[in-house]
């Protein structure tokens, strides 16, 4: 049987990094026009606190930026492109919905210190979703701190330490032998 | 069932080839007693429109049109939308950690453009490949400066993030690491006499941050001279990214590690998360780094090619010898600042912090005219400032929630005593009209 060759391999098969992508001039940022003054970067910074242009940092493009990221991405297998059969991270296919619905502009854009009576949505998806955990764990209360599962362990571990120790003065804990 | 591809004949033919009749013949090794025999109480499954309309609902719950100047280490800048176009391909979005890196160049070799941008805006030598956030990277930070000195004590100033303080000690609780607070002085900055009282021969670490909690430029190389006269480390924490366009780098000035949280650098507020935080330090400490870094190399054909290494993961090497729990982490966050670099390049990642100092000095300037505030802590600052309120702040709150303006953070929740100040933020976001009306509604409190 003879596959169809639908795409070639990239055109370039080793995308330079950024910084050697670099050309003097190029730019990809804009600024709306300055509608306040302009000062002395050095009488209100210090002399010593003021450096000069980062000269290792690129100029490139937009364009230069969203073909080098979009070349690299080719490099990557994802769940997207097919099953990935691994445990440990449980590898599973993310809804779309997900992303579009964390980049609402009301959520996205919510400051954690803004005052609680602002944002009473955000607390209400953090109270529901705990809600859920409590539920499909079985048990009592929930924490959402941990960024990732390697600190859950930790938070997990320091939980039991400090239960112990609590529990101390009335039941040593007696070192198997 | 939308996410699951199998249907129920596809699922029948499967049993069969494997000789099995049902589903549940296939759970039979899990002992009863620990089978869930009741369906769980959870809210009916929504249709994708119905989830769409759900969320809408609570975006609605939270206030709209505020005009705010909340900063604190979570800062109010613009996204470019070209980094939610390129993270959101699936071949990002959706790749595995990539300790295969034959399948995994492409976030191989970001995370190496990510260490190089951290290693130019701090001025360091050496990039591990990200941190949750600012606060877990100077948790790390403090372990690391105890792992390379063998001392058992670090010194951190009290005008350091509370949070990050707090995580700190969260960390360091158990570890027999002691973490004693120094003051700061009537500008601001850390308090060098209390610094040299407190300092001794058994101090790991001088912690500072800068631009710090109150917005204010640490000395940091006579930090860093002071420091490496008692053989400490200076650490050097960095809540705000984009300041480092403009600001001396903490590696010229003598640090030796230094680290903090990106979410300046294209990532938005999202209530407090996820972010991703960076951590620095010299070559001669590389071996220290928690978490891993990638490295370039080349194939056995010669070519480029880029791996993970120094993984120092219990995992990885020898549960003494590990240096963290950490592994895979907010990739996808440092992807977004290694994009946002990118795009500002040279002459923009100067330019936006330039703009950032701007219109804080132009805040600077009006806030000076308004009777009821006065200005604390005078010292060189990026883009936040401390005012103390001629009126107690809970009066004041009140004005404001009616204007629908969040002035900024009330110290006294984390300093009792700076009790009816408030530390605002002016980041390029903000217009003069936006900086007028918060001027104006000091005015009339």
């Amino acid at each position: 049987m003879s596959l169809l060759r639908k795409s070639t391999p990239h055109v370039t098969q080793d995308e330079a990094l950024i910084f050697e992508r670099s050309s003097p001039g190029r730019s990809a940022y804009d600024l709306p026009p300055l509608d306040v003054p302009e000062v002395n970067l050095e009488s209100v910074l210090g002399h010593e606190n003021v450096r000069g242009p980062i000269q290792e940092f690129p100029e490139v493009s937009e364009v230069d930026v969203v073909r080098h990221f979009t070349r690299l991405s080719t490099w990557n297998y994802s769940i997207d492109a097919g099953m990935y059969p691994l445990g440990s991270c449980t590898m599973k296919y993310n809804p779309k919905i997900n992303e579009r619905v964390c980049r609402l502009e009301g959520i996205a854009s919510s400051h954690p210190l803004m005052p609680e009576f602002m944002v009473q949505g955000n607390l209400e998806i953090l109270k529901t979703t705990a809600d859920c955990l409590a539920e499909i764990t079985g048990m009592d209360a929930v924490s959402l701190q941990p960024s990732a599962g390697a600190r859950g362990e930790l938070t997990g571990v320091m939980m039991i330490r400090a239960y112990l120790t609590g529990r101390l003065p009335t039941a040593p804990i007696q070192p198997v032998r | 069932m939308r996410y699951i591809p199998n249907s129920s004949q596809v699922q029948a033919e499967m049993l069969r080839e494997i000789g099995l009749k049902s589903l549940e013949d296939l759970l039979t090794s899990i002992p009863p007693e620990v089978r869930l025999n009741s369906s769980l109480n959870l809210p009916r499954a929504l249709s994708e429109a119905e989830l769409l309309e759900k969320f809408k609902c609570y975006e609605q719950k939270n206030a709209s049109q505020v005009l705010s100047f909340l900063g604190a280490g979570v800062n109010d800048h613009y996204i470019p939308i070209v980094i939610d176009a390129l993270i959101s391909r699936g071949e990002f979005l959706t790749s595995y950690t990539p300790y295969q890196a034959e399948i995994s160049q492409g976030t191989l070799q970001a995370i190496f453009e990510f260490q190089t941008f951290m290693c130019q805006l701090t001025g360091m030598e050496v990039s591990n490949a990200s941190m949750y956030d600012g606060s877990t990277a100077l948790a790390e930070a403090l372990l690391m400066a105890s792992r390379i000195s063998q001392r058992p004590r670090s010194l951190i100033a009290s005008s350091l993030h509370p949070e990050y303080r707090a995580v700190a000690q969260t960390y360091t609780r158990h570890l027999k690491l002691q973490l004693d607070l120094v003051n700061f002085q009537d500008d601001g900055t850390v308090d060098f006499n209390a610094l040299e009282k407190q300092i001794g021969p058994d101090v790991a670490a001088v912690v500072v941050q800068s631009p710090n909690f109150f917005g204010n430029v640490e000395p940091l190389k006579r930090l860093a001279e002071f420091s490496h006269q008692h053989g400490s480390l200076l650490v050097v924490a960095v809540a705000e990214a984009l300041s480092l366009g403009i600001l001396s780098p903490p590696g010229s000035a003598g640090a030796d590690i230094v680290c903090g949280e990106v979410q300046s650098l294209g990532i938005p507020a999202s209530f407090g998360g996820p972010h991703a935080g960076f951590l620095t330090t010299r070559e001669k400490f590389v071996r220290n780094l928690p978490g891993r870094l990638v490295g370039q190399t080349t194939d056995t054909e010669g070519q480029r090619g880029f791996v993970l290494t120094l993984s120092t993961r219990e995992q990885h090497i020898r549960r003494e010898k590990a240096t963290s729990n950490i592994c895979t982490n907010q990739s996808l966050f440092a992807l977004v600042a290694t994009i946002y670099c990118s795009l500002m390049g040279k002459e923009g990642i100067r330019q936006i912090a330039v703009r950032n100092v701007f219109k804080t000095q132009y805040a600077l300037s009006e806030l000076k005219t308004v009777p009821a505030v006065r200005i604390l802590f005078p010292g060189a600052r990026f883009n936040e400032i401390v005012i103390q309120l001629a009126m107690p702040n809970e009066k004041a709150a009140t004005r404001f929630n009616s204007a629908k303006i969040v002035p900024g953070l009330h110290l006294g929740r984390y300093y009792p005593s700076l009790k009816d100040s408030l530390l605002l933020s002016f980041t390029e976001t903000k217009s003069k009209q936006d900086i007028d009306l918060l001027i104006q509604t000091l005015r009339n409190l």
